[in-house]
């Protein structure tokens, strides 16, 4: 479908973000110029240094595949790295370019790659990002000549988190690992400082693997499939105590693991989450928080965010808007976890045009606004506080904080009171709906499926 | 137009003779260009930088009064994230590149226009669309028809030039041959200050200066708006900012439009805006005054080259387009810095004069040609050593990695006294406390292996195989 200020990007842009943050790794986009440039700023550790064929016409013309040769072999010099992983775009796709021969063939060299075909006409990011790490996990063993065997130990894979689309990724990963640390049991967080190879590698050995957003499902499927590792899918982030105990006791039954220890942990989490929130109310920074709230962003943070704002802190939301586009099959359940938390009047929405989404929020009117960039203008015209939580951002980088379990609940606070007390009037004067705008809000509301 | 009948620009290596691959020194590509054309090379080992695309995304999107419409995959409009533009993506799928998406592309415009009630709407192409010939035109007729108001649409490829700049040659064709029908007008007595891609207050800062000799100006492309047009094409005279980045533009409107075109070397440093300065006051009858303007300028940047004393001799690595990154070297200069190699993304045509005068002062001076290779920089600076890198809009990340401080001038002005000025500043700065440059240069080199930092710079570079 079309949108007006599409947020999601492409395959391709999805895959390349995640190989980035994979130390060892270096993907090789087959693909026109451009395809990497400008996508995934935001908590990315982008380089900006993307090997490329950077097809041409005459590629087009007569076939990309002695460019793709010639740049494996080239990459493999220039670049250091473990594994090369070739990205193709849409150009070699629509031309017919054979990917896989190539791929072989240098393979057959003893060239440690592998290949993805990631065309951008095929999906947004987040479906690459999924697709590229279930690829990774199937491909990697045999893509590497001599086993290298995984100097890795860790009890659960960390999966559909995403680098450079949910904003706060290794900051969340980082807190979900402490929050799993709490029963003494270790996080495989696959990407990010200090993840490379040898955790892709040691996955199949991890004893269950965690799905924190409907994009991790598919990387767990292959790995129950292949390996029989069993699989937490909780389809979100937890954020504050009471999801991350909530967490540790669904891992617990996976794991066998004494309840009584489950219950010690988490009343270890909620006392923590408890003494920052009972000194901010005895500093009286608690006492304007029960706003009417709406939270706009991809299935990890939206629904993570509205749980801990409606469960925790008694916030009332009344729209959640999805951005991500989830496959219709999991849309109920993430509904109804929204719900589960803020109550059944909550409204949950699965839009990702700024406009149809800038629509909805105009008529649910709320007094605060979680959400991206995107959405900064709307609080602006309708006066309500905002907190910039989703991507694209553009008030205040990401450089390593989460808004995930405790310490990143925590985080998300500090930034709602500190919105708070900003002037929320209207600074750009809202312009009047046109007949048009009207027309098209309901051309929207009948696009958007609401579960 | 200047070739009124061609659908969309001719790519930069064609009109211009650039190129966009080169790795040497000064004296040798001027050897080159001297004997008639500059060699085509291409890289056997690349990374990925912009296409047309970006380019032109970026021109349009400063645009005021325009929408945009991306017509192909969702990702194609990622470059517009951070814009202020309405703008909306087709998100052509696998099915639409293989029937055609000229559906959804009508879609697009019917509801950007409903949303927005932009005055006019360009559409841009992608890869995928350009392959696949869809059939932009027509839609774009019917719903010029439809919603009243000019649709632009916009021929970018990614795929048809090496040089990214090529997409703003595509840019000003479009919306020249669009939104300007060509008629007599009367003439006005301001003039255009033409650029792709200077920056907004870089734009500002120049029209002030112009406005001091008494001179009114308008900008177009960049930062120009549609409402202004009409009076572009009413222009008495139009002066080229950016060389190769400009001159499509000042020439058509020349042969298009009647208006006289004065291409001049950019308005940087304090003696190259001083040469600009009197050369648009003397085109337009207020030589006197910009004699004077001059006058009282002179002296200004005599206090920044005081504080730079200390610095003296400093060497710095130039990474900017060409027209800029030539005349920069003087402005380095006039600060008593001097130039430790050049990097630049195209070399065409415009730039062959200042190519000679360089050529002829520093023949040995390191040229690398191509945009976004960072990988080439860091064997050339790991080599040459330099105490600063000047760049323009991220990706300089390479340079600090080896302990080189940064100076990126994405949002300081470059030219006119003003913008001398500020980057004197700007390097006092840098030059004073490099403490960032040292932390990070003390990290060890992760992303190149030791066999290629030992080769020649110019290793994957290639003469192109016709």
């Amino acid at each position: 479908m079309a949108a007006l200020h599409d947020r999601n990007g492409c395959a391709l842009q999805g895959a390349a973000l995640l190989l980035e943050a994979v130390e060892g790794v270096v993907p090789v986009l087959h693909a026109n110029a451009g395809c990497s440039v400008a996508f995934g700023q935001d908590g990315a550790t982008r380089a900006n240094e993307v090997a490329s064929t950077a097809l041409l016409e005459k590629q087009v013309v007569f076939g990309g595949t002695s460019r793709l040769r010639e740049q494996i072999k080239n990459t493999f010099q220039v670049r250091a790295g473990a594994v090369f992983v070739v990205l193709s775009g849409c150009v070699p796709e629509v031309i017919g370019d054979d990917v896989p021969a190539m791929v072989k063939e240098a393979r057959e060299q003893r060239f440690p790659v592998l290949g993805i075909a990631v065309p951008g006409f095929r999906g947004h990011a987040w479906s690459g990002h999924a697709a590229a790490a279930h690829a990774l996990l199937e491909q990697l063993p045999a893509s590497l000549e001599a086993a290298t065997q995984p100097a890795v130990a860790a009890d659960i894979n960390l999966l559909g988190i995403a680098p450079g689309l949910d904003p706060t990724w290794e900051g969340d990963l980082i807190e979900i690992e402490a929050v799993l640390a709490e029963l003494g049991l270790r996080a495989n967080r696959l990407v990010g400082h200090g993840q490379g190879v040898a955790h892709w590698l040691a996955a199949p050995q991890a004893r269950l693997n965690l799905v924190l957003s409907p994009w991790g499902a598919e990387a767990a499927a292959g790995l129950h499939r292949r390996h029989e590792i069993p699989c937490v899918d909780l389809g979100w982030l937890p954020v504050g105590s009471l999801d991350a105990g909530a967490l540790l006791a669904q891992v617990g039954r996976a794991l066998g693991i004494d309840a009584q220890a489950v219950a010690a942990a988490r009343a270890r989490l909620d006392a923590r989450l408890r003494r920052v929130l009972r000194g901010a109310a005895g500093r009286g920074l608690l006492d304007d928080l029960q706003r009417r709230a709406a939270i706009v962003g991809g299935s990890a943070g939206a629904v993570g965010q509205s749980r801990f704002l409606a469960g925790t802190l008694g916030l009332l939301v009344v729209q959640v808007v999805i951005t991500d586009e989830p496959p219709p099959e999991r849309r109920a359940a993430l509904a109804a976890a929204v719900r589960e938390a803020a109550g059944s009047t909550a409204e949950v929405a699965f839009l990702s045009s700024r406009h149809a989404i800038e629509l909805r929020l105009r008529a649910a009117a709320p007094e605060l606004i979680v959400g991206s960039a995107f959405e900064e203008g709307t609080a602006r015209a309708l006066g309500a506080a905002f907190v910039e939580a989703a991507a694209p951002l553009r008030r205040r980088p990401v450089l390593g904080r989460s808004h995930a379990g405790v310490g990143g609940a925590v985080t998300l606070l500090e930034e709602l009171i500190a919105a708070l007390r900003e002037p929320s009037a209207p600074i750009d004067a809202p312009a009047r709906p046109t007949a048009g705008a009207r027309a098209f809000a309901a051309a929207a509301a009948s696009h958007a499926s609401v579960a | 137009m200047r070739h009124p009948r061609l659908r969309t620009a001719p790519i930069r290596e064609k009109r211009s003779g650039a190129i966009a691959a080169y790795s040497g020194s000064v004296g040798a590509l001027w050897r080159e260009a001297e004997q008639g054309t500059l060699v085509q090379r291409v890289r056997t080992y690349a990374q990925d930088h912009a296409s047309d695309l970006q380019c032109a995304l970026d021109l349009l999107a400063s645009v005021r009064g325009l929408a945009l419409v991306v017509h192909g995959p969702a990702g194609c409009a990622a470059a517009l994230h951070r814009s202020d533009s309405p703008w909306a993506v087709t998100a052509i799928d696998q099915r639409d590149s293989i029937l055609g998406g000229d559906g959804k592309l009508k879609r697009a415009l019917r509801e950007l226009h409903a949303a927005h009630a932009p005055q006019a709407i360009a559409v841009v192409a992608t890869p995928v669309v350009a392959i696949n010939n869809d059939d932009v035109e027509s839609a774009a007729a019917e719903l010029r028809a439809e919603l009243g108001i000019p649709i632009v649409p916009v021929f970018t490829d990614g795929i048809r030039s090496k040089i990214s700049a090529t997409g703003y040659d595509v840019v000003v064709h479009a919306l020249l041959q669009h939104l300007l029908p060509q008629r007599p007008r009367t003439q006005g007595a301001h003039l255009n200050l033409l650029s792709a891609g200077l920056s907004a207050e870089d734009l500002l800062g120049l029209q002030q200066l112009l406005a001091e000799i008494g001179v009114a100006a308008l900008v177009f492309p960049r930062a120009g708006a549609l409402a202004d047009l009409e009076r572009v094409a009413t222009a008495r005279l139009s002066v080229g900012l950016e060389g190769s980045d400009s001159d499509y533009a000042g020439q058509a409107l020349q042969e298009n439009h009647g208006v006289p075109f004065l291409d001049l070397p950019p308005p940087v440093g304090n003696a190259g805006t001083t040469r600009w300065l009197v050369a648009v006051g003397s085109a337009t009858g207020h030589g006197e005054q910009a004699a004077l303007v001059a006058a009282c300028h002179r002296q200004r940047l005599q206090r920044s080259i005081e504080a730079l004393t200390p610095f003296a001799g400093a060497r710095v690595v130039i990474s900017l387009p060409a027209a800029q990154a030539l005349p920069f070297v003087e402005l380095l200069a006039e600060l008593g810095l001097e130039t430790a190699a050049l990097v630049v993304p195209a070399v065409g045509a415009s730039e062959h004069e200042a190519l000679r005068d360089l050529a002829a002062r520093a023949p040995q001076l390191p040229l690398q040609v191509g945009e976004g290779q960072a990988f080439e920089e860091v064997n050339l600076l790991r080599r040459i050593g330099a105490d600063l890198y000047v760049g323009r809009g991220g990706g300089s990340t390479h340079a600090l990695r080896l302990g080189i401080p940064v100076l990126d001038l994405e949002h300081i002005p470059l030219h006119g006294y003003t913008g001398a000025e500020r980057v004197a500043a700007a390097i006092v700065r840098r030059l004073s406390n490099p403490a960032l440059a040292r932390f990070l240069g003390a990290g060890a080199e992760r992303d190149y292996t030791a066999s290629w930092l030992k080769r020649s710079t110019s290793w994957y570079v290639k003469h192109e195989v016709r």
